[in-house]
């Protein structure tokens, strides 16, 4: 890992187009800027985390059986049918 | 007949099933012939399965309104529900509060899209989060996993 020490209002690139720059210090947090493409995906480590393993968690191992499907498809069945 | 239409008649080869089809051979639902104007490619797969970049949306009678998204590997198989078949009870408190006006606002953007969450079937869920919304574009065949969470508390520099 390449690790580099920045200031206050100092920045880095990332390639020609990622800039993240040190927007502010408060005891052990710092708050960053970060410019870059819309087609860039910039996520914080644990919400990118959190959704990786929800979506390995949601992946079907066998059918369901549909008596035993949760309560709100259940639910969400009884009110399609009305 | 003038020349060109000679040429391209010899070469023209009838239209076969494969060039509208697409065949699946899923692991839970056998083998699938999908039109493959039914193929919603995701250009950077969804997070976990970054290498998996292309779905459809199997909607079966007896699972309604829950959708299946299959991959075309046929290996990969999540229950989903579009956002229009949800409820205010199946939406947990926090997701209705900040998520779905963002993407009420988003989806508003964005003509001929369909919104899905994913649904856990294991353990048993009794909510839905609408943090990490399935977005479809139909016309485009294109999907992505918008991650709404990213967008909230957010203060957005103009470089």
């Amino acid at each position: 890992m390449l690790v580099l020490t920045r200031k206050l209002d100092e920045g880095i690139y990332i390639g020609n187009d990622v800039k993240i720059t040190v927007i502010e210090i408060t005891g052990n947090q710092v708050k960053l800027g970060i410019s870059a493409p819309k087609d860039v995906s910039i996520f914080r480590e644990e919400v990118l985390n959190k959704i990786i393993e929800d979506n390995i968690g949601s992946i079907a191992a066998e059918k369901p059986d549909i008596k035993n499907l949760p309560k709100i498809i259940q639910n969400l069945k009884k009110k399609e049918d009305k | 007949m003038n020349h060109t239409a000679l040429q391209f008649h010899k070469f023209a080869k009838p239209a076969t099933e494969q060039m509208f089809n697409q065949r699946i051979h899923s692991t839970l639902f056998g083998e699938l012939t999908i039109s493959r104007r039914k193929i919603i490619h995701f250009p950077t797969g969804i997070p976990g399965l970054e290498q998996v970049r292309s779905y459809t949306f199997l909607d079966i009678e007896e699972y309604r309104p829950l959708v299946w998204m299959v991959s075309t590997c046929g290996k990969y198989h999540f229950p989903v529900i579009p956002i229009a078949h949800l409820d205010a009870e199946s939406i947990d408190e926090h997701s209705k509060d900040n998520y779905l006006p963002l993407l009420t606002d988003i989806m508003k953007q964005q003509p001929m899209s369909v919104a899905y969450v994913i649904l856990r079937l294991e353990p048993e869920i009794k909510q839905v989060s609408l943090k990490a919304p399935i977005i479809v574009h139909l016309q485009e065949q294109r999907g992505e996993q918008l991650i709404l969470e990213n967008m909230i508390n957010e203060e957005f520099l103009v470089a």
